[in-house]
């Protein structure tokens, strides 16, 4: 499996729900460097794109919150917040248990990663999908940052060896990074940003096909803005 | 003391339809699940989004809740301004003040 694209963009709620508030001269080259990380997105013939973003409270609460989270689900559904308000329609998004199952394995060598089998998305995810894949056509993988900004019960910045250990593995990220991984790429095809580990071997998943449908279906995806 | 009721209380109702739901036809009932003072329980079942915010209710939550009060924007701001105002500075999480609105620090 290797990384053939790693990108970093904003998230704001007001991005889509206050877009009206906006100058257009300044909303609209926006939006469009929005579509075209997109296109260059599938470009790469990309299958799942893992998605660091910020967790506003969708899911972890003050109870239980670990430093650094992966999902592992099948399904996702968002955003949280009222669709009319984020102006996004409460949807239906694709996952890959397995594929998160692998990945967490990886990361767990180094750095002290939580799971979750469930996990909704609020505007911190949706929002840059809505932009970047809005027909789902990838595979999503969300992650938290490693230190989340909430309450300032820990170091903002996680400590040096985890967090070190954690950009390693996924590059480093201050903002909110899209990750796509192409399964079918072999490791010694670098792409744009750092490999992951050979050992995750995802070589023998996905098929041409099912990469040319997506690549399709990213074409197709609704001009919706 | 209790801001951590008042805050797990909104974040259950934030992600859950059911519960919003429920909030709507009764929130005293949902309130009644939480450990709350009167003036947390006012605050939510009003809601006084100002008084929220000034009992330290974290933004991203607070955000959320508004939200789904149909509470517009402009709207959520100035709630949160007039909050200081009538209540005083926030009193405790990550946005407490220290200071008032008015005093000066280091004489400036």
């Amino acid at each position: 499996m290797t990384l053939v694209f790693s990108g970093i963009c904003s998230h704001g709620p007001g991005i889509t729900g206050r877009a009206d508030l906006a100058p257009p001269e300044l909303r609209d080259p926006f939006y469009a460097a929005y579509r075209k990380m997109g296109d260059a997105i599938c470009a790469t013939g990309a299958e799942a794109l893992i998605v660091i973003a910020a967790e506003h409270f969708a899911n972890f609460f003050m109870n239980n919150m670990p430093a650094y989270a992966i999902g592992m689900a099948d399904q996702y559904e968002g955003p949280i917040e009222d669709p009319d308000w984020l102006r996004i329609p409460r949807q239906q998004v694709r996952g890959d248990a397995d594929l998160s199952r692998r990945l967490i394995a990886e990361v767990q060598q180094t750095v002290d990663v939580a799971y979750a089998e469930e996990w909704k998305f609020d505007h911190g995810i949706m929002v840059p999908l809505h932009f970047l894949d809005p027909a789902n056509a990838l595979t999503i993988i969300p992650a938290t940052h490693p230190a989340p900004p909430r309450l300032r019960l820990r170091p903002r910045v996680a400590p040096r060896r985890r967090c070190g250990a954690a950009t390693h593995r996924f590059g480093r990220h201050r903002g909110h990074l899209a990750l796509a991984v192409h399964p079918r790429q072999r490791t010694d095809q670098r792409g744009v940003g750092p490999r992951l580990p050979r050992s995750l071997g995802l070589g023998r998943r996905g098929a041409a096909d099912r990469v040319h449908r997506r690549r399709n279906l990213c074409r197709r995806r609704p001009g919706r803005l | 003391m209790s801001l951590y009721q008042v805050q797990k209380l909104l974040f259950e109702l934030n992600r859950d339809p059911a519960i919003q739901r429920a909030f709507e036809a009764d929130g005293g009932a949902v309130a009644d699940r939480y450990d709350l003072t009167e003036e947390e329980r006012r605050a939510l079942l009003e809601p006084d989004i100002g008084l929220l915010y000034v009992l330290g209710v974290n933004g991203q939550i607070l955000m959320h809740f508004a939200a789904f009060k149909q509470i517009a924007w402009a709207d959520y701001l100035q709630r949160m301004r007039d909050g200081v105002r009538i209540h005083g500075p926030i009193r405790a999480g990550v946005y407490k003040m220290t200071t008032g609105l008015d005093e000066k620090v280091a004489g400036v």
